[in-house]
């Protein structure tokens, strides 16, 4: 298993919303770096995941479901290195117009989920393992994104808890990405991406694989005295 | 000072509150003071943060403040429920002052840990009268040398 400066990865990392813009670059970049991978996913997209690497497994898997995290469960099989809760949703709304569904949804998937997963993946997570939560920039604040805001912020609690309980067996940390050049983002009109972009210190949208080259290294032994931690990957827009 | 009291059921601050200055009536339009619950389990934490939501909801369409009060246990914890609900709460404060802060709207959260419903209320009273909003204060639980949150 990983663990030390300078040896290779290896072990099984469980992904998360393995099919998503973000997700799928943190697949095929753990894929990239040595570690066995088994992405996770309810979108049938996830079956494709298999052709990113010899070591990737895919799984259609429902997370908010107890049949769905036992489904992930026997896929992983044995010990587990790593977790990477990366599975979310948006549902955006001013709050006065915010249905109570899409509030709950929103918390349930993004936030409840990543928790149980936590929860059932504790004793199989080897010595030196980890886990990376991806939260986002939104926990700072994001006007119509109550439910996604609390959502990602819980999830940076989580993190906090699981750093705690978990050392030093376990480290446990999260990513808040920042405006993410995905498929959602490619949907946006034009003016309303060129002002978000105009925020953003760095002068661009962030590109997938830069969260995942955070995630890896978190998962990493070079970030081995770094647990409990958001690492904030914006372009700035933060500050 | 006019209140509205929802949440968590709380003798002792409402009497605070009173000798603090503030009117406590059931009016949408008066500030809103939620109490949120302390919870151990997940299965609370969506319920919880939606009951807090449906009262905010209802306050901010009659244009009123809304100050929270958050027990503090969950920023100093190894248990996840109470950590991501008071984490939770933080940035769902954050995000509706972000919202509100066209319209002139606050909306701030009290993390309470060692402290009295006297000192509760007097600051609750602060925050109706500062020009503060999305702000989190801790009462009672110095978080000198920690992360901020």
């Amino acid at each position: 298993m990983s663990g030390q400066p300078g040896t290779p990865a290896s072990g099984t990392v469980l992904v998360t919303g393995a099919a998503g813009g973000i997700g799928r670059a943190i697949v095929e970049r753990l894929d990239a770096a040595g570690y066995d991978v088994v992405g996770a996913d309810l979108a049938p997209a996830v079956d494709e995941l298999a052709w990113t690497g010899e070591r990737v497994r895919g799984v259609r898997a429902d997370i908010t479901s107890d049949e769905g995290r036992a489904a992930i469960l026997d896929a992983l099989g044995g010990p587990v290195f790593g977790l990477v809760n990366c599975a979310g949703i948006t549902r955006d709304a001013l709050l006065p117009k915010l249905p109570d569904d899409d509030l709950r949804l929103v918390l349930d998937i993004n936030a409840v989920a990543g928790a149980r997963l936590c929860e059932a993946l504790e004793n199989r997570l080897v010595e030196g393992g980890g886990i990376v939560n991806i939260s986002s920039r939104a926990a700072y604040g994001n006007p119509g994104q109550v439910n996604y805001s609390a959502s990602k912020g819980a999830l940076i609690g989580l993190t906090r808890a699981l750093a705690r309980r978990l050392a030093p067996r376990v480290r446990v940390n999260a990513v808040a990405p920042g405006f993410i050049a995905t498929e959602m983002t490619a949907a946006m009109p034009d003016d309303v991406r060129d002002k978000l972009v105009a925020r953003v210190p760095a002068g661009r949208m962030g590109e997938p694989e830069e969260i995942a080259a955070a995630v890896v290294w978190l998962l990493g032994p070079e970030s081995g005295y770094v647990t409990g931690q958001t690492l904030v990957v914006c372009g700035g827009r933060s500050i | 000072m006019r209140v509205r009291r929802q949440g968590r059921a709380d003798g002792a601050l409402d009497d605070a509150l009173a000798a603090a200055g503030c009117e406590l009536v059931d009016d949408a339009t008066a500030t809103l003071v939620y109490v949120v619950d302390d919870i151990d389990a997940l299965d609370a934490f969506t319920p919880t943060v939606a009951g807090w939501a449906s009262a905010a909801r209802e306050a901010v369409a009659a244009g009123a403040d809304v100050v929270t009060i958050v027990g503090a246990r969950g920023f100093d914890t190894d248990e996840p429920a109470p950590a991501m609900l008071a984490h939770g709460m933080v940035a769902a404060t954050r995000a509706l002052a972000f919202e509100r802060d066209r319209k002139g709207g606050r909306v701030n959260l009290v993390a309470v840990g060692d402290a009295a419903p006297s000192e509760v209320a007097a600051t609750v009273a602060w925050l109706l009268a500062a020009p503060v909003t999305a702000e989190t204060v801790h009462l009672g639980a110095a978080r000198h040398g920690r992360l901020p949150v």
